[in-house]
């Protein structure tokens, strides 16, 4: 699939790609017509490979569309079962608490979580830009501990494994000029 | 949705369409406090863009003739114990259908779409002269 995919960025990248170069040589001063024409003539002269060249074509661009229109397939956590039915919550509500949830941690300055369920077990990453001067080791200790505490409390799921990478040290704090 | 669930009596039938239902569902769910409001796609959106209030936003019914099945797409806000306001919703959603039509609610899914967070208002900050 992924590999489909790339193939069919590439040959509309190409296409653009040839059509810009074209557009960009036309408006110096080439002339296209006769490219154009010696292309028309030989589709009209092959029409068995200009056939298939449109099967092809068509078929990309409705992948193409299909794949643009297609909506995410996100399978929800089941938390809780009732009486009543369940109550489920899609990844993308927890993946927004607990950034918020690791966002109040001082030290901490950006987070990119990903939370997968598998088998009834919630796995959380989370890749951490950090504040220079931070003592690592302990800031993933108070992450890790806060995120299931949080986690714990407000949606119910005890069992939850976090992992975190930091991923970068932020270099953008400017220290004030003066005191 | 089509009206599908009709009621004989001796008097005549009474019918209650599958909107209906949706709407008191929808209603009864958002009474509830830590709901922030309902998800209800990109359809939805587009219509309230348009000015027209969808109160069966977010809802989904199955009804028959004596009973009816919900599922509710919400949006909770920031700070609250989801489970147990799911639960809320889920109590208050059967006892408002049961109540206003008589259908016995034989479930009620809640998926929870999203979370609300309160909008920090940042205080202007004051200028201060740089001389004195």
């Amino acid at each position: 699939m992924i590999l489909a995919l790339r193939a069919m960025l590439f040959l509309c990248s190409l296409l653009v790609l040839v059509s810009s170069v074209g557009i960009m040589g036309a408006a110096v001063g080439w002339d296209p017509s006769f490219t154009l024409n010696m292309l028309a003539q030989w589709l009209v002269a092959n029409p068995l490979q200009t056939g298939l060249i449109g099967i092809f074509a068509f078929a990309i661009a409705v992948f193409g569309i299909s794949l643009s229109l297609r909506s995410s397939q996100e399978v929800p956590a089941i938390i809780k079962k009732t009486n009543l039915g369940v109550i489920q919550i899609s990844l993308q509500a927890l993946e927004s608490l607990v950034r918020r949830a690791a966002s109040e941690i001082e030290g901490v300055r950006t987070i990119e979580p990903t939370i997968r369920h598998r088998e009834g077990k919630f796995e959380v990453h989370l890749a951490l830009e950090v504040v220079p001067d931070t003592n690592i080791p302990s800031l993933a200790d108070r992450v890790q501990t806060r995120i299931e505490d949080y986690l714990a409390q407000t949606v119910g799921i005890t069992d939850v494994q976090v992992s975190l990478t930091v991923k970068e040290i932020a270099t953008g704090l400017q220290k004030a000029r003066v005191k | 949705m089509v009206a599908e669930n009709e009621n004989i009596t001796e008097n005549g039938s009474i019918r209650i369409a599958n909107e209906v239902v949706a709407v008191i569902a929808g209603l009864a769910a958002t009474e509830v406090e830590g709901v922030a409001g309902m998800s209800g796609g990109v359809v939805g959106g587009i219509a309230e863009m348009l000015g027209k209030k969808n109160l069966a936003k977010g809802v989904k019914v199955e009804v028959g003739e004596k009973e009816a099945a919900v599922d509710l797409f919400i949006i909770v806000s920031y700070g609250i114990a989801i489970p147990e306001v799911a639960y809320e919703v889920q109590n208050n959603v059967k006892k408002a259908i049961h109540s206003m039509t008589g259908l016995d609610v034989i479930e009620v899914n809640v998926h929870i779409q999203g979370v609300q967070f309160p909008q920090e208002e940042k205080p202007e900050p004051e200028l201060q002269p740089r001389v004195k």
